[in-house]
C-alpha cells in the first residue's frame, strides 16, 4: 500500500508539472488537441497507479513524449497557419444577417435546437436579433447583435468618462500582495498611507483594492467596518 | 519560447529513458542468455563443485539486477523469470542435472519471449 500511496505522488506531481507546462487554458476553452491530451495525460497517469506491476518509467515516458509534442505543435502552430488550420479547425459561420446557414450546421454535425441552446446560453434568444454567429475552434459560439440590438455604450451617447484604469486588490485577507502593489504603480509606503487614512489596521482589512485615484474600494473582516 | 525549450527537454528525457531502458534490458537479458546456456553445458561436463559455484554466481547476479529490470519491464514477465532462475538455488542443492538442465531451457525461452515482446517491430507497435 506504502508503494502505490509514493506512486500516487510521484505521479501527482508529474502531472501537475506537465499540466502547468501545457499552459492556462480553461477546460472550456480547450482546443480539440488540448483537450485530446488533457483526457490522455489522466489516463496514462491512472493506470499505474492502480497497478503496480506496471512500471512508473513507462507512463512518465509517454507522459513527457505526449506533452512535449503538445506543445511542439502548439508552437509551429503559432508560426504556421496552415497547421494551426489542421489542429485547430476554422471558425464556422452558422448565422449570417441573422440567415442560419443550415449546410454549415450539418458540417458540425449539429441540430438547429443545439444552435438555439447555445445562443441562449450567450442570452439571445432571438434569432432574427443576430447578425453573426460563429462557432469558434474551441466549441464556444461567438455572437454579433444587429446594431439595433446591441447594449448602447457611452461613445454611443458622446459620453467619455474618464478611465480610471483597472483597479488592484493590493491588500487580501489582511496580507499585502507584494505583486499587485507592483501592478497598480504605486510603492508599498504609499499603501501604508491609504491604509492609515481608512483607519483600519492592515490585518483586519479583508480586501483593500486601488486605482488611480487611491483608494477605490476597502472592505473590513468585521462585519461594522 | 520556454516552453519550447522545455517540451525539447521532456522529449530529450522520455527518448533517453526510453532508449536507456532498452539498452539495459537487452544487456542484462542477453547477458542472462548466455550465462544459462554456459550452465547447461556445465550441467553437462563438470563437476558438481563447478555447477554449484556457477549457479550460485547466477543466482547472486540476478538477484541484483532484478531491481533495475523490474522498473523498466512489466513485472509479470519478469517475475516468471525470477521463479525459474531463483529456483535453480532449490535444484542445486540435490544435483538434479537434468531438472536444472530444463529449468535453464524455460527461463532461456522466457527471456526470447521478453526480448521478443521488447523488440521494436511492426507487430510490436501495433
Amino acid at each position: 500500500m506504502a508503494v502505490t500511496l509514493i506512486r500516487a505522488a510521484i505521479l501527482y506531481i508529474t502531472v501537475i508539472f506537465l499540466i502547468r507546462l501545457m499552459g492556462k487554458r480553461q477546460i472550456g476553452e480547450l482546443q480539440p488537441s488540448e483537450l485530446v491530451v488533457t483526457i490522455l495525460v489522466s489516463e496514462i497517469a491512472s493506470i499505474p497507479m492502480q497497478d503496480n506491476s506496471i512500471p512508473i518509467l513507462n507512463s512518465v515516458v509517454a507522459l513527457f513524449a505526449l506533452v512535449a509534442f503538445e506543445i511542439l505543435s502548439s508552437a509551429i502552430s503559432m508560426k504556421s497557419p496552415k497547421m494551426r488550420a489542421y489542429m485547430q479547425g476554422h471558425p464556422v459561420i452558422v448565422i449570417r444577417n441573422g440567415i442560419i446557414d443550415y449546410k454549415a450546421l450539418k458540417k458540425l454535425r449539429m441540430t438547429v435546437s443545439d444552435l438555439i441552446s447555445a445562443l441562449r446560453q450567450k442570452d439571445v434568444f432571438d434569432i432574427s436579433q443576430i447578425s453573426y454567429a460563429i462557432f469558434e475552434t474551441n466549441g464556444q459560439i461567438s455572437v454579433l447583435l444587429k446594431p439595433e440590438n446591441r447594449n448602447s455604450t457611452a461613445a454611443d451617447v458622446n459620453v467619455y468618462p474618464k478611465d480610471k484604469g483597472m483597479p488592484f486588490a493590493v491588500i487580501c485577507d489582511g496580507e499585502i500582495i507584494e505583486d499587485m502593489v507592483k501592478e497598480s504603480g504605486y510603492d508599498i509606503s504609499k499603501i501604508r498611507k491609504f491604509v492609515l487614512s481608512s483607519k483600519i489596521p492592515t490585518e483586519k482589512i479583508l480586501v483593500m483594492s486601488v486605482d488611480s485615484d487611491g483608494i477605490a474600494y476597502i472592505a473590513g473582516k468585521d462585519e461594522n467596518s | 519560447m520556454k516552453r519550447v525549450v522545455a517540451a525539447f527537454a521532456l522529449l530529450a528525457v522520455a527518448v533517453s529513458v526510453a532508449v536507456w531502458s532498452g539498452y539495459i534490458f537487452n544487456r542484462e537479458m542477453s547477458f542472462f542468455e548466455t550465462e544459462l546456456y554456459k550452465l547447461i553445458l556445465i550441467s553437462e561436463n563438470s563437476s558438481d563443485e563447478e555447477l554449484t559455484e556457477e549457479t550460485e554466481k547466477i543466482i547472486l547476479n540476478w538477484n541484483s539486477t532484478l531491481g533495475i529490470l523490474r522498473s523498466v519491464v512489466l513485472h509479470e514477465g519478469i517475475d516468471e523469470l525470477n521463479r525459474n532462475i531463483s529456483s535453480l538455488s532449490q535444484i542445486i542443492k540435490y544435483l538434479d542435472r537434468e531438472q536444472m538442465k530444463e529449468k535453464c531451457i524455460e527461463a532461456i525461452n522466457q527471456i526470447a519471449s521478453l526480448k521478443s515482446c521488447e523488440k521494436i517491430s511492426f507487430e510490436n507497435i501495433l
